[in-house]
């Protein structure tokens, strides 16, 4: 491959015939292939190529996709497509729609981060594996995607699991067995150490790809054992347990990566605290997550970030800006919005319902991000 | 082979039950194989019954004013140009062109598309007298097909035609015109004929000996309701599955063909994800997409723990949630999910946000299949929970059986999608609601206390366990500590 993708001083590079590139990430979700469509959404109403030039055309460079198991087995036949929209998709299945998206993109100038979403096709599992799905079959759907995807120079990287995530509260979450921890020495429950049984697994495939790996809910007693609100955080925001527990995988691949949410996903108690909201939300966020970066100097990409920016729950918009704001003054350059698709139920998309018209009001939130970050 | 057969007659529409006898599925050819287009139906459901087509088809289908056979012509139409990269024309007497245009763009249809890239053309013929007319139609049909290259072609509609023609006069125009030009041409012809209301038949002097296939658009006006249903009555070189089926015409969609789909197309996959909760495991266990739960009760509400669990599993699992009711406003149905969520100190919003929709649909001003396409749509959206509440309001409008055939039918839907139906029935259990249920939750009362008692109808799992007989309280108090 001529592309190594890289970590130095926690930014991201691209290394092309021992020449280095520094990469920003400025991307968006475009989820689908992780649920029962086993496609990208939005192929029912616009032509997949014209949905990409969209993406390119809003002002990114990268497009996170979600896929789940079924979606990237050969064979599997997607559904919600109109073919009169996308002829040249007919008779394809799954996994060559992900393969033709990927090569138009590259054509457009987009990277591509995969994402292993969910095992089930159907919701989001704590653990990477469930009774019917061992961590082994996890990782052989992961080289088995790396053997085939990792020959396109975009495609950056590997979000290996969406969310970790805990089914009890704190503090019996801890040792339920069930729910994702990050430094309790049990590989049977700890993220940070299957992060790297799996990123090993993938990068001995694409050595040149990024391992991304996201936050879990809850860690371990010490490391949860923080001054604000250490019950209140998003499924995959919390990389508290960094410090203490980095992931074991090369310095040069590793990037953590955080979905951090505002009440439009889900409302925390912090939202109804003024000492918080809004103007200290900036100490939450260093706290759970923006030290990685701060104080431990690794990269830092946001996996997820979104909502309806007014829509919805009224405090979004503050929110969305405020954290637009605390991307801005860290230099946090990478993130992917959540989402270009406009039936997420929660967030919204950048798009309104007819897959066209870009919301005005979020992206320019967004652009100030992107304006900053390219005058580095 | 996958037949049909009528189970219910109502207000003449159509209940349809699925007899598994060795499933053939009819399978979609990919065009090019042979170096010939094979046109494909759009609606999926028409697909999967009646396969593809060939070219050089003639194509009759008659109808009712407004029973929708423009609308599923131009889908016809639209579809194929566009999939296959082949020329279709539009020749109307009636409709002018902006009228279509805009009609069909409502419909999730955009002509001008199709337009801008060569691919379609509008012809409105003027209204002119008698055999004139004829021949400008003939003529233009010609130039389009033969010069042109058109490779489907519609007359909307021919009626006009066979009017200023003796019967005789018409037989030889048929043949020699329209009959020997498909088949030259290999072109597939669409021909509307016009049905009067509340008739069944008219003179098509002929048309309907040589056309190859007829479908016949017909609606039914019962208590202010139009119903929609297509009749294959003919159509050559294929066995016809079933003689009506059901249909809606809706916004952004164009035309639903209301057929459940085949058994074969729930697919079981390996890697389920089984929900629970550790108040839900006795009662419910582990529930598994797909699963049908009928929450039952003979006299009495459905209790307030229910709610409960609902909102409990939406919650600990992000899952997106649907409630159609056929009882209560949305209002009083988003109370009772607010009230639910606060009970166990989960913040009422957010279960709200996890809503995709709380849809409230009075049978009282639906027919049968617009309530079937309401819940179709809903399954589309592909919910991991649809709550269909208060199933009992069905059958004071709709004859037992058809509630119970058309609640067995969306239960397909929704196991081909892997949705949970979790259903209420308040006031009413009869035999003939078992046979949709996965998990039969039985709900009595003993001295103003709910008891709840559970019974799986079938389980790939060994161990099967009834619960009998669970107090209420002891359920609610589960879920509080």
């Amino acid at each position: 491959m001529d592309v190594y993708y890289k970590v130095k001083n926690g930014e991201i590079y691209a290394e092309v015939r021992g020449v280095e590139q520094r990469l920003h990430l400025f991307g968006v979700s475009w989820f689908g292939f992780e649920g029962q469509a086993h496609v990208v959404h939005g192929l029912w109403v616009r032509n997949w190529v014209e949905l990409l030039e969209t993406i390119r055309a809003l002002g990114f460079n990268a497009i996170r996709i979600p896929f789940c198991t079924e979606a990237v087995k050969p064979g599997t036949a997607p559904s919600t497509i109109s073919y009169a929209f996308n002829p040249d998709l007919q008779s394809l299945d799954s996994l060559t729609v992900l393969e033709k998206i990927i090569v138009k993109a590259s054509e457009l100038g987009l990277y591509i981060v995969l994402n292993y979403h969910n095992i089930s096709c159907i919701a989001i599992e704590p653990l990477w594996y469930i009774d019917s799905f061992t961590e082994q079959d996890y990782i052989n759907i992961w080289v088995s995607v790396a053997q085939r995807l990792s020959k396109y120079p975009n495609v950056v990287g590997a979000d290996l699991k969406n969310e970790p995530h805990s089914v009890s509260p704190r503090p019996s979450c801890y040792t339920d067995g069930q729910s994702a921890t990050w430094g309790m020495s049990n590989p049977k429950t700890d993220w940070n150490l299957a992060a790297e049984r799996i990123g090993r697994a993938v990068l001995e495939v694409a050595p040149h790809w990024l391992i991304l790996v996201e936050g879990t809910q809850y860690t371990n007693p010490q490391s949860d054992n923080v001054p604000l609100y250490p019950d209140a955080v998003y499924w995959g925001e919390n990389l508290r347990a960094v410090r203490d527990y980095p992931v074991n995988l090369p310095k040069d691949k590793l990037v953590y990566s955080p979905h951090v949410y505002g009440p439009d996903v889900y409302v925390l108690p912090y939202f109804e605290d003024p000492d918080v909201f809004p103007d200290n939300l900036y100490k939450i966020w260093d706290q759970n997550w923006g030290y990685v970066k701060k104080q431990l100097g690794s990269a830092l990409v946001i996996g997820e970030f979104g909502g309806r920016y007014g829509s919805g729950d009224p405090r979004d918009v503050i929110w969305q800006q405020r954290f637009v704001d605390y991307l801005v003054e860290n230099d946090i350059c990478h993130f992917f919005y959540w989402a270009l698709n406009p039936n997420s139920a929660d967030t919204g998309g950048l798009l309104e319902d007819d897959w066209r018209t870009p919301k005005r009001g979020k992206l320019g939130n967004l652009m100030r991000l992107v304006k900053h970050c390219s005058s580095l | 082979m996958v037949t049909f057969k009528y189970v219910d007659k109502y207000i003449n529409s159509v209940v349809l039950v699925v007899q598994l006898t060795g499933v053939k599925e009819v399978t979609t050819a990919i065009p090019g194989a042979e170096g010939e287009t094979r046109f494909v139906f759009r609606d999926e459901v028409l697909a999967q019954l009646l396969g593809d087509i060939e070219p050089h088809t003639l194509f009759l289908v008659l109808g009712h004013p407004g029973a929708g056979k423009s609308t599923f012509v131009a889908s016809f139409l639209f579809e194929n140009v566009l999939r296959f990269g082949v020329r279709g024309v539009y020749i109307s007497l009636a409709e002018d062109r902006e009228k279509f245009y805009s009609y069909m763009r409502r419909l999730g249809m955009d002509f001008a598309v199709a337009e801008g890239r060569g691919l379609f053309e509008y012809v409105h013929v003027p209204t002119l007298s008698g055999r004139e007319l004829v021949e400008v139609v003939v003529e233009r049909l010609s130039q389009e097909v033969v010069e042109k290259g058109a490779r489907i072609a519609v007359i909307d509609s021919v009626t006009p035609l066979l009017n200023a023609l003796t019967t005789e006069e018409a037989r030889s125009m048929l043949h020699a015109t329209l009959y020997s030009l498909t088949s030259a041409s290999k072109a597939l012809l669409m021909l509307i004929a016009d049905l009067p209301f509340a008739t069944e038949s008219t003179d098509l002097k002929g048309l309907e000996f040589i056309a190859d296939a007829v479908f016949v658009f017909k609606t039914k006006i019962e208590k202010g309701i139009i119903n929609r249903v297509m009749e294959v009555r003919k159509f050559r070189g294929k066995p016809i599955p079933l003689a009506e089926i059901p249909f809606t015409i809706e916004e952004g969609r164009s035309v639903r063909f209301l057929v459940p789909p085949l058994y074969s197309s729930i697919t079981l996959s390996k890697t389920l994800l089984e929900i629970t909760h550790r108040c839900i495991e006795p009662l419910w266990g582990s529930v598994e997409p797909s699963t049908h739960i009928g929450v039952v009760t003979k006299i009495g509400e459905i209790p307030f723990s229910i709610w409960v669990a609902i909102v409990r599993l939406t919650h600990d699992y992000k899952l997106k949630l649907s409630i159609v009711s056929f009882r209560d406003p949305p209002q009083k149905l988003q109370m009772l999910l607010e009230a639910a969520a606060k009970a166990i100190n989960i913040v009422p919003q957010n279960i709200l946000k996890r809503t995709l929709s709380i849809l409230s649909v009075n049978p009282a001003i639906l027919s049968p299949h617009q309530l079937m396409g309401a819940l179709v749509s809903e399954i589309e959206r592909v919910p991991n929970i649809l709550v269909i509440d208060r199933v009992d309001m069905l059958y004071l409008y709709y004859p037992s059986k058809l509630v119970d055939a058309m609640l067995h039918m969306i239960s397909i839907h929704a196991k081909a999608n892997k949705v949970i139906v979790i259903e209420t029935a308040g006031n009413i259990y009869t035999k003939h609601q078992t046979p949709r249920y996965d998990l039969l939750h039985y709900i009595t009362y003993r001295n103003g206390v709910a008891m709840h008692s559970v019974k799986r109808t079938r389980s790939i799992k060994p161990i099967v366990q009834h619960v009998h007989e669970l107090g209420d309280e002891a359920l609610l108090k589960c879920f509080l500590d």
